[in-house]
């Protein structure tokens, strides 16, 4: 369990699976793994491959430059594609895997730099040779990315073949599940749907990694559970969707179907626990505020309508709330910048809030951030922006280191060390490097901030707009609440 | 849309919470635990939710209306304010208010509404389907009064989208348009469009409208389309209602509809040539789930335009094609309806009876709905007491028949309704007054017993005993003068009668006519000879806790005669003590009860007796001497001074004496005689006294009793004789003696043996008392002996007696011989001697030959000596002092000469005696003749002899 490490959710997760690579380096570094390769290449290898692992892009590029040995080619290609020099890279990738030793590994990483690139169709042949020759996870994705591409274009027989050939497993599941989104558009009935959905599900149990196991299992739960609400299938619907997860990113989503497949069944009562506790979570989460609505529709059915009353008018406030968040979160983007906004001070605020709504581990803002990055767009600017505010803070880092190192000897001079003038100055040029190294830097996070903060604020408004209308919705509800007891109380006459 | 895979952003993220450790650090301060539930929705906790009526608010459509007006107003989007703004006119429409807006204000609005749609249409941006957004503005359209720009816009849906899910909406309506234009060409062209197009239900529900209004369009067009209006219409009710069940879920939109295209199917038939015309558009054969809503609707249409014949024959016809159809129950009771209204009285009957005969089987009214059950009840009630009446007016045959069909439909409608037990009783009635009795009972049982609730239930019931008991045999009824012939069939009568009663007295048991009647039947059970029912009966009658003396009398008379002659005396006993007690009670009450007749008071006291004096007997049949004794004398305080009384203490004293118990049995005895000196059985006290006395030891007594009545008795010596026996007995020697004298002097002459040996005891005994009487002894001995001489019978006895007698009397005859002495005068003293000798003789030769053997030895002895002391006496006699004494020893030769053969008698019978050695017969007598015979004859006899004693020694069993 997350809660039981003491951390939030998806941060959590994620830096645990830190943890264990940099574990597995450290066991790399021990001295019975040196062998045929001088002990030294392999240390210097496995640095390098950490440093790219953990995004410390500047060892890694000084560290590749010394490297030899069987792998240097290729850590040298990927130091290079990190570093931004694609070409090079692309280049040192098609030539390593076309090469006489055809690296599979180079060949997925190619593939993946011309989807990058936009040219899908210039990947493909890659991705079969890792699938031909490659094996373990790299043939899995190649398969996987095969398969999307006959799915794309519009031959979804040959992704089925394509999938039915991978190992049971996260990315053969993902394909499924693609296939089974495909299905969904494409079909009236939900029955092809919810067979890839099934066959998916098979898949993902196969999977050794429990976290993004958990995580894809409970999206294909969700479209399951949709899909056999939409056909009726109430009884269905509510079988898939009673086996997500209560804490993953889809739960109130899935609270929110499963409420209403509930309330389809006559069940009100079993309904609105569904929906209670998808109010728990924020309500940027899709769904959490379709729960705020179902609550009061769920009082309605079950013939409280004063209770229903109520609940609308709960939720309304809710929403209100809501909009005022987010017009102060889009202030603090115009203020601050998306990055500081949402991103560095995610989850350090507002607590009052969080306790008040007491149902999950959430915080709006960090909901927001979650919400916000399942773009891929979004991703890659932030992702962008962090590797900018990282290299600065290491340059901040060594020119401090520099200038503590130079005032040392500044003071060791005082005592006349030899050569000390000559270290003196290296010190001092190489501290000018940094600074404008730092002011690059600080032009170069501007310009991706200003992208950053264009997204974040038309998300916000996306967000916004969406408040607005579920506010719209609930003073709906309100007035057909109102509009029935008033009629109600009408005397009784003739229609 | 693509999904990055999960991955992908985990990377990112794993590097944004590496660079914000300390943000994640702050996140915990604000972590709460929560409860623990599962990992699943599915196991999620619940939480408790309340749910509870919380008090609504009052709202008023005016609040309504300004939410709706605000949200038309702010919302943006359009969906939203569509449903708004249709809410709004729709509660306006619903409350009659200008809610919202004012009047004046709406036509802007709907304008408004319209430039939102056209808003959205120019948008391009309209999530929805212009279609839909064609139809809503045609809709607004029409509603702002603007029906040809409404009729443009449905052209226009129409025309862009055919197969669009409005486009049958839209042409129905501009057919409806057309049509209310007055175009019906036209508009049945389009309606016949809406019809073709069909679709999803709510595209049916149009085709259902438009083929209706098509009806009508071909209706407007005149009678010459009034054949396919009509077919049309068959169409829509075809539609409507497809089957039977239809009928009775007709939804109310459709009600309307339904009702016009029925009526405007009566009045073409109508208006052309009614029933044939319908037969004509319909066909007549396979009718269809409305065609009897067709008919009745004609049927209807007739009776209101006053031709009550066409509707009647438009019903029958409907009943007579399809009489199987649900509604055929609705036309016949429509028929009585029509006549009713009509007034004619005759048809209605008929009318009434045909639809009663119609449902009378069980089915078929089952299959009737209530309210044709409940119709039909009414009418066979009405039916049946039509008949009654009649029948009550009428006399002879057609009484009989009127009140035999009054009775069938009572008993048709009884099980029917609500309250049946009245009506069984009617029917029960009705059938008693057409001489049906067997079935009048059936009914009344029915109406009495099986019938929950009915409060007149026991009346009825009681009809049904009554009737049973007027023909029962010695009723009181009409029937009973009539000589029963077969004692069978009355006994049979008498049965049924007894069976419905024990059913009434089951399900009444406190009704107050049933002792009468059970006291009746006990009554006729024992006049028929049935004593267990009598007695049956009898108890049913007393088991009651309230009952008229005369009941209870008549019953506890027929108890006892019943167990009297039963034998059951005790019971008997009491039930004649209980009639008394009925009769004595009334006499104190000086009770005027009719049943009671004061007179029989003896009879049964006499009965009571008798009762009584039975159990004495039977008391006594069992050894219970105490108990009987007890009945025996209880007679008389139950019946003092009665035969049966005096009976009674008789039986009581003999019950003793048969019991031995002596001195209450003498004491009841002496009693009596006291008591009733003059009462025939008195007689017989003194023999039974006399009986107490010797078995109780007191023989004395009973002889003396035996004395006394002899006294008084005619043949007194018999009883005198048991007494002096019972003397004897005692040892009353002296007044036994008395009677013996007292009789022996009357010289009875025995006539038999037993009187011989009798007189002959008597005899005996009054020697042997006579004590020192010794001349009354010598009498008796004598007398004793010459009677036995001279009787023809012998006893052991009185030979013994008598020849001791003899010999007693021998002996003293020989000691008289022995005394005389042979002196001068000599042959005077011979003389005597001689005579002395054979008096001796004589009664020794008696004594030998009435003892036989006893004395035999003696006698030959006391002979032999008799002669040995002649022989002697002779020989020692005085010789004559004149002699000499040569003549002395003359004399002397001379006495030798005649003594010897009288000494040679002497040895002969001594020696005779001896021989008696030979018969083993040794006794004294035989010693002494020996003794004698060694005097006499010392050479032969004198001998000392010396027996030798035999002993057993060596001898085995010695």
């Amino acid at each position: 369990m997350i809660r039981q490490h003491g951390q939030c959710a998806r941060p959590g997760r994620f830096r645990h699976r830190g943890i264990g690579r940099r574990l597995l380096v450290l066991v790399m570094l021990l001295p019975g793994f040196a062998s045929a390769e001088s002990d030294l290449d392999r240390l210097h290898a496995g640095i390098v491959r950490y440093a790219l692992d953990t995004g410390d892009l500047p060892r890694a590029v000084l560290m590749a430059r010394t490297l030899t040995g069987d792998d240097a080619a290729f850590l040298r290609a990927r130091v290079a594609y990190a570093s931004g020099r694609r070409a090079l890279a692309i280049q040192s990738f098609a030539s390593l895997a076309s090469g006489p030793q055809a690296q599979p590994r180079a060949a997925l990483l190619l593939a993946r730099a011309r989807v990058a690139q936009g040219h899908p169709d210039a990947a493909l042949p890659w991705f079969r040779q890792v699938a031909a020759r490659g094996f373990g996870s790299a043939r899995q994705e190649a398969l996987y990315a095969i398969a999307t591409q006959q799915r794309l274009a519009g031959d979804s027989e040959a992704a089925g073949r394509t999938l039915a050939a991978m190992e049971p497993g996260y990315w053969s599941a993902l394909g499924y599940q693609n296939l089974a989104t495909d299905y969904a558009n494409n079909d009236h009935s939900s029955a092809r749907a919810l067979v890839a959905l099934r066959v998916a599900l098979a898949m993902v149990g196969a999977e050794t990694d429990p976290s993004r196991a958990r995580d894809l299992r409970d999206r294909l739960l969700l479209q399951a559970g949709y899909l056999s609400y939409r056909s009726n299938d109430f009884d269905k619907a509510v079988g898939f969707l009673s086996k997500v997860s209560l804490e993953g990113p889809v739960t109130p989503e899935a609270l929110y179907f499963h409420g209403l497949a509930l309330s389809a069944q006559g069940n009100q009562r079993a309904a609105l626990q569904s929906w209670h506790r998808a109010k728990k979570f924020p309500l940027a989460y899709p769904g959490a505020s379709d729960a705020w609505l179902g609550t009061g529709r769920g009082y309605d059915l079950a013939g409280y309508l004063g209770q229903a009353g109520e609940a609308y008018l709960a939720a309304n406030a809710a929403f209100e709330s809501e909009q005022v968040t987010l017009r102060k979160l889009t202030d603090t983007v115009r203020a601050q910048g998306a990055y500081e906004a949402l991103v560095a001070n995610a989850g350090a605020s507002e607590g009052a809030w969080f306790l008040s709504g007491s149902g999950t581990l959430r915080q709006p803002r960090q909901a927001y951030l979650m919400a916000f990055l399942e773009d891929a767009g979004a991703q890659a600017a932030v992702a962008r922006l962090a590797t900018l505010v990282g290299l600065e803070a290491r340059v901040s880092r060594e020119r401090q280191d520099l200038g503590v190192l130079a005032a040392e000897l500044r003071r060791a001079g005082r005592s006349g060390a030899p050569g000390l003038d000559r270290v003196t100055q290296a010190l001092t040029r190489h501290s000018a490097l940094l600074e404008d190294m730092t002011s690059a830097l600080g032009a170069l996070q501007k310009a991706s901030g200003a992208e950053l903060d264009r997204l974040a604020l038309a998300f916000l408004g996306e967000q916004d707009r969406r408040m607005k209308v579920a506010s719209d919705k609930t003073e709906q509800q309100i007035a057909h609440l109102y509009d029935y007891l008033a009629l109600q109380a009408l005397p009784e006459q003739a229609p | 849309m693509i999904r990055l895979p999960a991955a992908t952003v985990s990377l990112i993220v794993l590097m944004l919470a590496n660079l914000a450790p300390s943000q994640a650090a702050a996140q915990e301060a604000f972590q709460v635990q929560l409860d623990r539930d599962g990992e699943t929705i599915g196991d999620m906790r619940p939480v408790f939710l309340k749910f509870e009526s919380r008090p609504l608010p009052a709202i008023s459509p005016e609040e309504v209306g300004r939410r709706y007006l605000r949200l038309f107003e702010t919302s943006k989007a359009p969906d939203v304010r569509v449903d708004a703004f249709n809410r709004l006119a729709n509660i306006r429409a619903r409350s009659g208010r200008n809610v919202g807006y004012r009047d004046d204000q709406e036509a802007g609005l709907y304008r408004e509404a319209l430039d939102s749609y056209q808003a959205i249409l120019d948008q391009g941006r309209y999530a929805g389907r212009l279609d839909e957004l064609l139809y809503q503005m045609a809709k607004a359209h029409a509603l702002v009064g603007e029906p040809d720009a409404a009729t443009e816009r449905l052209e226009q849906l129409v025309g862009l989208y055919p197969k669009s899910s409005y486009a049958t909406e839209a042409r129905f309506r501009i057919a409806e348009a057309d049509f209310a234009a007055g175009r019906y060409t036209q508009a049945a062209s389009g309606y016949r469009a809406v019809i073709a197009s069909g679709g999803d239900a709510s595209g049916q529900a149009l085709a259902t409208k438009a083929r209706y209004m098509l009806g009508w369009s071909q209706f407007k067009q005149g009678p010459a389309t009034w054949a396919d209006a009509a077919r049309t219409f068959a169409s829509v009710l075809d539609e409507t209602l497809p089957d039977a069940a239809s009928l009775n879920a007709v939804p109310t939109s459709s009600v309307d509809t339904l009702d016009d295209t029925l009526r405007i199917l009566a009045v073409m038939a109508q208006r052309k040539e009614g029933l044939a015309s319908l037969d004509a558009w319909l066909g007549e054969t396979e009718p269809r789930p409305w065609t009897g809503l067709v008919y009745d609707r004609l049927a209807d249409l007739y009776a209101t335009e006053g031709q009550p014949d066409k509707s009647v024959a438009v019903n029958e016809a409907f009943v007579r094609r399809y009489p199987g159809q649900p509604f055929v129950a609705d036309f016949r009771a429509q028929t009585v309806a029509v006549w009713t209204d009509a007034g004619q009285p005759t048809a209605v009957r008929h009318a009434k009876a045909s639809f009663v005969a119609a449902y009378r089987g069980r089915d078929a009214y089952q299959g009737l709905p209530a309210r044709h059950q409940s119709r039909w009840r009414d009418y066979a009630r009405t039916l049946a007491d039509t008949a009654y009446a009649k029948g009550s007016a009428e006399q002879g045959a057609n009484r009989v028949t009127a009140f035999d069909r009054a009775a069938d439909y009572y008993e048709a409608l009884a099980n029917r309704a609500t309250e049946p037990g009245p009506v069984w009783r009617l029917a029960g009635d009705a059938r008693l007054q057409a001489g049906e009795d067997d079935a009048a009972i059936r009914a009344f049982r029915t109406a009495g017993y099986e019938v929950p609730g009915y409060a007149e239930a026991a009346d009825a019931a009681w009809a049904a005993v009554a009737v049973l008991r007027r023909n029962a045999p010695d009723g009181p009824g009409p029937s009973s003068a009539e000589a029963q012939p077969d004692p069978a069939a009355g006994e049979n009568r008498l049965a049924a009668l007894s069976s419905e009663v024990t059913r009434f007295s089951g399900a009444y048991p406190q009704d107050g006519r049933l002792p009468a009647v059970q006291a009746d039947l006990a009554n006729r059970w024992l006049a028929l000879g049935d004593r267990a029912q009598a007695l049956a009966w009898a108890g049913r009658v007393l088991d009651h806790r309230e009952l008229k003396a005369g009941q209870r009398y008549d019953a506890w008379l027929v108890t006892a005669r019943v167990q009297q002659a039963d034998g059951e005396w005790s019971m008997a006993e009491r039930a004649w003590q209980n009639a008394l007690a009925v009769l004595d009670e009334q006499r104190r009450a000086r009770g005027q009860d009719a049943g009671l007749d004061h007179g029989q008071r003896p009879a049964l006291v006499a009965q009571l007796a008798t009762v009584i004096y039975q159990q004495g007997r039977a008391a006594a049949g069992r050894g219970d001497v105490d108990e009987a004794v007890r009945h025996f004398r209880r007679i008389q305080a139950a019946s003092p001074g009665s035969e049966t009384a005096v009976r009674g203490e008789f039986d009581a004293a003999n019950t003793l004496l048969r019991a031995r118990r002596w001195p209450e049995a003498i004491d009841s005895l002496e009693a009596f005689r006291r008591a009733y000196p003059e009462h025939d059985l008195s007689g017989q006290i003194p023999e039974k006294l006399v009986y107490a006395y010797s078995e109780s030891g007191q023989p004395v007594r009973a002889a003396d009793e035996l004395v006394a009545q002899a006294n008084r008795a005619s043949a007194p010596w018999p009883m005198r004789l048991r007494a002096a026996e019972l003397y004897h007995n005692a040892g009353a020697v002296q007044e036994r003696d008395a009677l013996y004298r007292a009789y022996l002097d009357t010289a009875p002459v025995p006539d038999s043996a037993e009187a011989f040996v009798q007189t002959q005891t008597f005899r005996h005994r009054l020697a042997t008392s006579a004590g020192n009487d010794e001349a009354a002894r010598r009498t008796w001995q004598a007398s004793l002996v010459s009677a036995e001489l001279g009787s023809p019978w012998h006893s052991e006895d009185t030979l013994a007696w008598s020849a001791d007698a003899a010999l007693v009397m021998g002996v003293r005859a020989a000691e008289r011989f022995e005394g005389i002495a042979l002196k001068a005068p000599l042959a005077e003293a011979l003389d005597r001697k001689q005579a002395a000798l054979e008096a001796a003789r004589e009664r020794f030769m008696q004594a030998d030959q009435l003892g036989g053997d006893r004395h035999h030895s003696e006698v030959l002895f006391r002979r032999a000596e008799l002669y040995r002391q002649l022989a002697a006496d002779l020989m020692a006699s005085e010789v004559p002092d004149t002699l000499s004494e040569m003549e002395a020893a003359q004399y002397q030769m001379l006495l030798e000469e005649q003594a010897y053969p009288f000494e040679e008698k002497a040895i002969d019978l001594h020696a005779q005696n001896h021989q008696g050695l030979r018969a083993d017969a040794y006794d004294p007598w035989i010693e002494r003749s020996l003794a004698a015979l060694a005097k006499l004859n010392p050479g032969r006899y004198q001998r000392g002899l010396r027996w030798m004693t035999w002993s057993g020694e060596g001898q085995p069993g010695a």
